[in-house]
């Protein structure tokens, strides 16, 4: 073998310069995550990293519910309460308590920032036209509007974060990270909301109108995302902004009315009169025609808002669940989507039993309601829906519907859990409920009353609004349809005239007509009311606010805003709305010199504890608001 | 890349310039003569051969006198004679006559050869702080993984075996722990070539196995320690280096080693006293009673109720499980045994003048102290040297390992580790179901009513198999370019896998349920497969310049690409303990985990050694290195697309001895200082810390992005300057040889992963921060204290001390919990103390824990007041005040892991062909966290316990140092507290052996010896548990921490040697 030993060194040599050749020798890529370089190149990238801001934000589950339901009157400690929840009720917590950690609601909003920061590079590099980004920028914004919000009801100082904090050196920039407080933080999130270039659903999204099926049942995506108009309609409220809050609310009501050939309108919080057989009320407490007196012929379709399934169709061609959900997020039960809720509230199967409803929201609240024409005292969206008693010891049982096997359909239709049967104790599927057309009409009612339509708010709680604006002639009789009544109005001035709807956002159309004159069909006509469709009587008005709800006396407006409240407290108890409500109210009576803020959250969940008989904390300035962890 | 060129260029250049004018010639004709003696007998010694290479050489004659006609300034003689070691000495100017002592071969002297990263060098010449051995006797140690070859033989390096589980192998850490949160390993290089030997994943708690545990101890020719001066490896060095060169052929001739070894392992003497059955039943009436039971509830559970069932026309009456529950079972009796080791292992080393080759075989079979455990692997080994032209050879070292090692789970874990299954077994029950009527059936116990497995089952019916294999291959072209210039390319492959089997069976094993599901049976695999190759391309420059200034220069680069991908997946509930495969499970709880890793770094480095006179030193190593994991806005050189560090080194040595001014004085046969100061850098610092990446997040089985990461895009290798000054001393005539090492190491930038703000949305960030400092002295002392014809005594004793100080963090402050107990890293202490609460006995009256005053407060908040046999906790006064309230507050350092000392003593005694050899190691000054004890002696819960709990305070007035047990604890009397801290000081008499070197005078047999071997017979020590060497984890954050490890065994081997 002959070998060249001058080719032999060239060869060498060529081996040693082309180790420094080429200039990527030493890249790698990220194989086991996506590397950024590789990630917002396209719209499947932008609805991936959405997805993805929604998987955060059902983390966010127990954090919300326990942090606004526990500080409030509705939810007591149980047996098994950890410490942090004893602090939390107790309002005695620090900064190192677990609910005192706001990680998982930044991880929530450095993933928006993030997404929002990449959506303005994927537009300026035309990765992405305006169309596709205007609906999705939106989206992320609002969630991450959400999140500061919750924020804000709880934490004193919140640091404002809104760089996408891509390097370390970002997270040793205090300028990143600017402190403020719920009085600066919510004019801010408004004009963040504001500046959104759309408001509208993003149906753009690949998982828009989509049906999936995950751990063997379907689930139908549409109420998996926030709505905008609604978080916007909410941070008016909360900056109260009435006109405009109301503008929002009414915007999203709208939008489900575009398709007016439905018998079922959606989010009207629907009553109609129940015939055994031949028509199906829907999420309504009612007794069979004619045998409101039975208790026997009692049915409760109420509590289906939180047993139905996002997919299920019920008896209509459309998803039932969405003719009132309007924001949830379902957990299947698979390992990594588990409810938290299980562990929280169940007594049996793998409940842990940490926290139950409270003496006064059972006592003083659910078990205190009348019933229309049977006076029976019990409210139906209470004992067996909202809570019930399990093994001995009163439960939230709202979440847990899809824990427990149905025991049976009774005569009337109305589903019962068995408690002692669990298919599988470790399939913890549930769902958290946001939002929901009750509790919308109850915010929109709120602002309403304080814009100066009371009787519009009152109409809403109670019964409404074909009822409540039926005006009367002189002599009593009630006008008919065609002259223009039933529609949310002032009283008309005379016999004759229709009456002068209210202006927008605060007309309601109700007005139905068959024959023979003109056939009517408008969205409004079934709404019957939250205490209405709960089968409750009006609430009883002192003398002051009087029958005509007209009066725009401030305590009069006053007492419908608390009426509204304890409504809400009635219909969406346990939901993580409480602590929110009852603060923006205190706020608002504050400022007309009711008192501190504190003082005023003080007495409100004095109730919980004088009723558990329990020493009531002192909630003041210091504690009024949560530390946060850092 | 364009500097690299440049100094090639300039190199290049230089090198052929100097050729043209460098020519003059050191040789004198000055004459050297002198006597060559044996050392034992005293008397001359002929046919040695004593020369100065490469330019003069001579013979001894009868009387053992030599003559030299030429001589050379500063020369070393090499004398050399057969039977004898080697022995270099240096010509001193002038010097006229020379007595020389030489010593049989296997005499340890103090100038050996030692590898070097490019090559041997004798330690003469050596400027680093460094520890050499050949590995000539290391078969006898019958040790089935190199580690323990290790152990005892190399100052500064503290190799601590991890547990006793069979081919468990060993953490190794050199001058202390030069980082907290990267590895403490120091860098591999066997046969010149990086061998990444970080501990896989695995899914066997408690078991941590790395891949150098495989290699055979008799495929190794030498090792080497480079303590200090490996700047040459850059970003890898900052742990010091070890360097591996397995066997080569010396020669052509053939030469065919046979070995064979087989033993036993006895089980353990110092077994934990447990409670025997009827201590325990009355332990566990206690318990049960203060748990809130009745005492007719007691009595009513089958495993107390004492009523002996009789079979009745109509049944049974009494308890039906009577024989079940009242047995005496010394559980640790059942899960240790006695097991066999046995070792096979041939090597072959031969060729012709154009190829020499080594080729090895063999095969291990280690057993475990625990029942049904055992190692065994088989490798093979081809090294080869080809001359292919006069200037072109190749070099191939090619290796195969297999391993199969089946395992036991370690920790405190009741439900599958056999061992703490047995501790805290009720020992009423037995391994096998008793009958009604006390007969004693074939069937094993399933899961006794208290919950705790059947640890019979556990080791019968359960599989938990570590299985691995390992290629290597490299292939290195030398060619010499010119007559002082050489070129070498290097490409090395490894291809390593790991795969695991475990199955958990439903029969006698107990399971932790799953959030989702209860579970039955679980079955477990893992593969983890890594791949490396290196490329090394560099160029040797190798001149005398006049006799007097030596050069040795090495430049060039070197790439490294690694990657690797770990897969794992889990089933749960098959239909039966048959059924094993992961299909079996359950589909919906099936769980799948991996990772996938990639990482490559590109280095340039210059070596450069330069002498004069062979009597001053100096040697410049540096390095340039990339890395895929560095940061791109990282400190350093920009180059590539990436950031470069730059680590260099200089060390320099002088031989005192060799001056002219010492020749006349006959204390110091060599006197040399060394000092040296280096650079280096840690690059385990994670693969993509440095870069944003996204990771998935569900939601209804839909995966979404989110961020996974805030990434630190100036994060950069760990940086390690260290400084030190040796001496090496030889005197009386090489009979006594001092060496030691003091240095003083710092690691800036240390890789740190931080805790950040809550409201940035991500939990932790990768930083560099913080400075970790270490200093020690290492001592080597060897002596021949006998030295007669028939009788030899050596002793050689390495000690070293080192102590840590965290000198800088932004956190002043960090705490770790690991099994129970805190760990304490503070600014200006040493890392990783043990700091809890200090205990001070018990109170044996009420009325001395009323008078003491101290409350506890419950996680609520509310106070609780201690009481009669509770532990007296110290309140410890805080600015002057005691708050009467332990908390929190009251935690204060209760023990420090690092070893005052850490050393070995070997001796060995030579009486004609008998061989006596002991080795001792010891570390001494260290203190342990006994957290199995402190399980074991919880008295919280119904677990058996030590005898301890035997002594339990129960009555007012009562003088006990052990506390009352009360179901749950609640006092918190088992608190990570000083009771658990332990003096960890122990002295091992690590192995002795007996040789005997037959006399052979045949055709077919060279040589044969016997021997019989004992491993670790003797520990002295106070430590309260198994084994006091052990080392779970290689952080120094658990370095200390005894969570439940299988002791070494003591083990008794006969072993021969044959050679053909």
């Amino acid at each position: 073998m002959k070998i060249s030993k001058k080719i032999t060194i060239v060869i060498i040599s060529l081996v040693l310069i082309s180790f420094s050749a080429c200039n990527d020798i030493l890249d790698t890529t990220v194989k086991e995550a996506v590397e950024s370089s590789n990630n917002f190149n396209n719209t499947y990238d932008a609805d991936n990293a959405i997805w993805g801001l929604y998987g955060k934000v059902s983390n966010l589950a127990e954090n919300v519910v326990v942090l606004n339901e526990l500080r409030a009157d509705l939810i007591d400690v149980a047996p098994n309460a950890t410490v942090d929840q004893i602090k939390i009720n107790n309002h005695t917590e620090d900064a190192s308590n677990k609910y005192c950690d706001p990680s998982l609601f930044y991880e929530v909003i450095l993933n928006a920032n993030d997404i929002m920061y990449n959506f303005n590079k994927m537009l300026k590099d035309k990765k992405i036209s305006e169309a596709e980004y205007g609906p999705r920028y939106s989206d992320v914004m609002a969630v991450r509007c959400w999140a500061y919000l919750q924020l804000g009801i709880q934490f004193k100082e919140i640091p404002y974060v809104t760089d996408p904090l891509e390097s370390v050196a970002a997270l040793n920039d205090s300028t990143n990270f600017p402190k403020v407080t719920i009085d600066q933080l919510i004019p801010q999130l408004i004009s963040d909301m504001e500046s959104v270039p759309s408001l509208a659903i993003n149906t753009l999204s690949a998982y828009y109108g989509k049906t999936i099926t995950t751990n063997g049942k379907p689930f139908y995506l549409n109420m998996q995302f926030i709505n905008k108009h609604i978080i916007l309609g909410d941070l008016y409220l909360w900056n109260d902004q009435y006109v405009a809050s109301a503008t929002q609310y009414k915007a999203y009501m709208d939008e489900a009315d575009a398709t007016a050939s439905k018998t079922q309108m959606k989010n009207k919080v629907s009553t109609w009169v129940w015939v055994n057989g031949t028509n199906e009320p829907r999420f309504q407490i009612c007794y069979q025609r004619y045998k409101d007196q039975d208790i026997s012929s009692y049915r409760n379709m109420w509590k289906e808002i939180f047993s139905r399934s996002s997919a299920d169709a019920g008896t209509s061609s459309n998803i039932g669940l969405q003719d009132e959900m309007i924001w949830m997020i379902s957990y299947s039960g698979a390992t990594g989507s588990v409810s938290p809720f299980i562990k929280l509230f169940a007594n049996s199967g793998q409940g842990e039993y940490q926290l139950k409803p409270s003496a006064y929201a059972i006592d003083s609240l659910w078990e205190t309601q009348v019933q229309q024409s049977n006076g029976f005292v019990f409210d139906g969206r209470g004992r067996e829906s909202s809570f019930d008693n399990i093994n001995g010891s009163p439960v939230v049982l709202k979440y847990l519907y899809d824990y427990y096997d149905i025991n049976s359909t009774d005569d009337n239709s109305t589903k019962h859990l068995n408690y002692l049967s669990i298919t599988n104790q470790y399939t913890k599927a549930g769902k958290w409920f946001l939002y929901r057309a009750a509790l919308l009409h109850l915010r929109y009612a709120e602002a309403a009353n304080r814009a100066g339509y009371p009787r519009l708010a009152y109409a809403l709680l109670n019964n409404g609004i074909k009822g409540n604006f039926d005006w009367k002639k002189a002599n009593g009789d009630y006008r008919s349809d065609k002259e223009g009544v039933q529609y949310s109005s002032f009283a008309p001035t005379n016999d004759t005239d229709p009456a002068r709807p209210y202006p927008a956002p605060f007309y309601l159309d109700a007005r139905q007509n068959d024959a023979p004159y003109t056939y009517l069909r408008s969205p409004w006509r079934d709404n019957g009311g939250v205490r209405g469709r709960a089968f409750l009587n009006n609430i009883t008005t002192p003398a002051y606010v009087h029958d005509g709800i007209g009066d725009d006396h401030n305590d009069s407006i006053q007492w419908i805003e608390q009426s509204l409240i304890k409504e809400a407290a009635l219909e969406c108890g346990f939901e993580g709305q409480r602590w929110g409500d009852l603060l923006r109210v205190a706020r608002r009576n504050s400022k007309e010199g009711k008192g501190a803020v504190a003082t005023i959250m003080n007495n409100a969940i004095a109730h919980k504890f004088n009723a558990a008989k329990k020493a009531a904390p002192s909630l003041n300035e210091s504690n009024l608001f949560l530390p946060m962890k850092k | 890349m364009k500097q690299l060129k440049y100094i090639l260029l300039i190199v290049l250049f230089i090198t052929g310039f100097t050729n043209n004018i460098i020519a003059q010639k050191g040789v004198t004709a000055t004459e050297i003569s002198g006597t060559v003696y044996e050392s034992s007998t005293k008397k001359p010694l002929a046919g040695a051969k004593v020369s100065i290479p490469g330019v003069t050489s001579a013979i001894t004659g009868e009387d053992g006198k030599f003559k030299l006609l030429k001589s050379i300034k500063g020369a070393y003689l090499v004398i050399d004679a057969p039977g004898f070691a080697s022995k270099t000495i240096t010509a001193i100017n002038n010097t006229k006559e020379v007595a020389v002592f030489l010593y049989e071969e296997s005499f340890k002297g103090n100038n050996e050869e030692a590898a070097m990263p490019f090559g041997t060098i004798n330690s003469l010449s050596s400027t680093a702080a460094m520890a050499a051995h050949q590995n000539k006797e290391d078969y006898k140690l019958c040790a089935p993984t190199i580690e323990t070859v290790l152990q005892g033989n190399f100052s500064g390096l503290n190799t601590v075996s991890r547990t006793g589980a069979p081919g468990a192998g060993a953490n190794m850490f050199i001058h202390g722990f030069s980082s907290l949160n990267a590895t403490c390993q120091p860098l591999i290089i066997v046969d010149g070539v990086q061998y990444e030997n970080q501990t896989t994943y695995s899914l066997i708690g408690g078991n941590n196995i790395s891949a150098l545990s495989d290699i055979d101890v008799k495929d190794i020719d030498n090792i080497s320690v480079l303590k200090n001066g490996a700047s040459i490896y850059g970003s890898k060095a900052a742990n010091g280096v070890i360097i591996i060169n397995t066997i080569q052929a010396k020669d052509p001739s053939t030469r065919i080693n046979f070995f064979a070894y087989t033993g036993v392992n006895l089980e353990p003497t110092n077994k934990y006293k447990m409670m025997d059955a009827s201590d325990y039943k009355s332990y566990l009436t206690d318990m049960l009673s203060s748990g809130g039971l009745t005492s007719s509830q007691i009595q009513s559970l089958s495993f107390i109720n004492t009523t002996k069932p009789v079979v009745e026309n109509w049944g049974i009456s009494g308890n039906k499980d009577y024989y079940r529950y009242n047995q005496s079972t010394n559980w640790q009796d059942e899960v240790f045994n006695n097991s066999l080791n046995q070792n096979y292992h041939l090597n072959v080393t031969g060729g012709n003048d154009a190829a020499l080759y080594a080729i090895s075989f063999g095969y291990l079979g280690q057993g475990g102290l625990v029942d049904k455990t055992n190692f065994s692997k088989y490798t093979t080994r081809v090294n080869a040297k080809i001359k292919m032209t006069e200037w072109f050879k190749l070099n191939t070292n090619m290796s195969f390992i297999y391993s199969d090692r089946n395992l036991a789970y370690e920790g405190l874990d009741k439900n599958f580790s056999p061992v703490y299954a047995a501790l805290v077994k009720a020992p009423f029950t037995a391994p096998n179901i008793y009958n009604v009527a006390g007969e004693k059936t074939p069937n094993l116990e399933s899961v006794d009513p208290l919950g705790v497995s059947n640890p019979t089952a556990i080791i019968n019916n359960s599989t938990a198999k570590n299985q691995r294999s390992r290629f290597t291959g490299n292939l290195n072209a030398l060619l010499n370019i010119n007559k002082f210039l050489d070129a070498s390319v290097l490409i090395g492959i490894t291809s390593d896998k790991t795969s695991e089997k475990i199955f958990l069976p439903m029969a006698g094993v107990s399971h932790a349920a799953l959030p989702n599901a209860t579970v039955t049976n679980e079955s477990q695999q893992l593969r983890n497969s890594f791949s490396q190759i290196n490329a090394d391309a560099h160029l040797t420059y190798a001149r005398t310049f006049n006799y007097a200034h030596k050069i040795n220069a090495n430049l060039g680069t070197h790439f490294q690409s690694s990657s690797s991908e770990l897969d794992w997946g889990k089933a749960y509930n098959s239909s039966s303990d048959e059924m094993k495969t992961l299909g079996d499970g359950d589909a919906s709880l099936a769980q799948t985990g991996g990772s996938l890793g990639d990482w490559k770094s590109l280095s340039t480095y210059l070596n450069a050694d330069y002498s004069y006179l062979n009597r001053y030193f100096l040697s410049v190593n540096a390095a340039l290195d990339g890395s895929s994991r560095f940061g791109k806005d990282a400190a350093g050189f920009k180059m590539l697309n990436g950031k470069f560090g730059l680590f260099p080194s200089i060390d320099a040595g002088w031989l005192i001895s060799s001056e002219g001014f010492m020749k006349d004085q006959h204390f110091f046969d060599v006197l040399k200082l060394r000092s040296g100061f280096s650079i280096t850098g840690n690059d385990d610092i994670g693969n993509y810390s440095a870069k944003n990446y996204y990771t998935s997040e569900g939601l209804l089985g839909i995966y979404g992005l989110v961020r996974g990461n805030v990434s630190n895009s100036q994060l950069q290798w760990e940086t390690n300057k260290k400084g030190f000054i040796g001496i090496d001393i030889s005197l009386l005539k090489e009979r006594l040889n001092i060496s030691t090492d003091l240095y003083l190491s710092r690691t800036e930038n240390l890789y740190n992963q931080k805790t950040v703000a809550t409201s940035t949305g991500i939990g932790y960030a990768s930083y560099n921060d913080g400075t970790l400092e270490n200093k020690g002295i290492d001592l080597t002392v060897n002596a021949r204290i006998i030295d007669k014809p028939n009788f030899k005594w050596d002793i050689t004793t390495n000690i070293s001390t080192y102590k840590n100080k965290l000198l800088a963090m932004s956190n002043d402050e960090t705490f770790t919990t690991i099994s129970g107990g805190t760990v304490r890293t503070k600014v200006g202490s040493p890392i990783a103390q043990f700091y809890g609460y200090k205990a001070d006995g018990v109170y044996s009256t009420a009325a001395e824990a009323t008078s003491a005053n101290l409350k506890m407060q419950n996680a609520d908040g509310s106070l609780v007041a201690f009481g009669a046999g509770d532990v007296k906790f110290v309140d410890q006064s805080i600015n002057g005040v005691k708050d009467g309230i332990i908390n929190e507050k009251d935690m204060v350092v209760i023990g420090d892991p690092n070893p005052d000392f850490i050393g070995s003593i070997n001796n060995k005694f030579q009486w004609r062909q008998f061989s006596l050899t002991t080795l001792f190691t010891y570390s001494l000054g260290n203190d342990v966290y006994n957290a199995e004890r402190a399980s074991l002696e919880s008295m919280s819960n119904l677990d058996n316990q030590t005898v301890y709990a035997v002594n339990r305070w129960k009555t007012d007035g009562q003088i006990t140092n052990t506390p009352k047990a009360t179901y749950g604890d609640p006092m918190g009397n088992s608190r990570f507290s000083s009771r658990w801290i332990e003096d960890g000081s122990y002295i091992r008499l690590k192995s002795l052996t007996l040789g005997y070197d037959l006399k052979v005078k045949s055709e077919v047999f060279k040589s044969v010896q016997f021997y019989v071997t004992g491993n670790n017979l003797i520990t002295f020590t106070k430590y309260l548990g198994y084994d006091p060497e052990f080392s779970t984890g290689s952080s120094p954050l658990s370095y200390g921490i005894d969570s439940g490890v299988t002791p070494q065994s003591r083990s008794i081997l006969f072993g021969v040697k044959i050679g053909l």
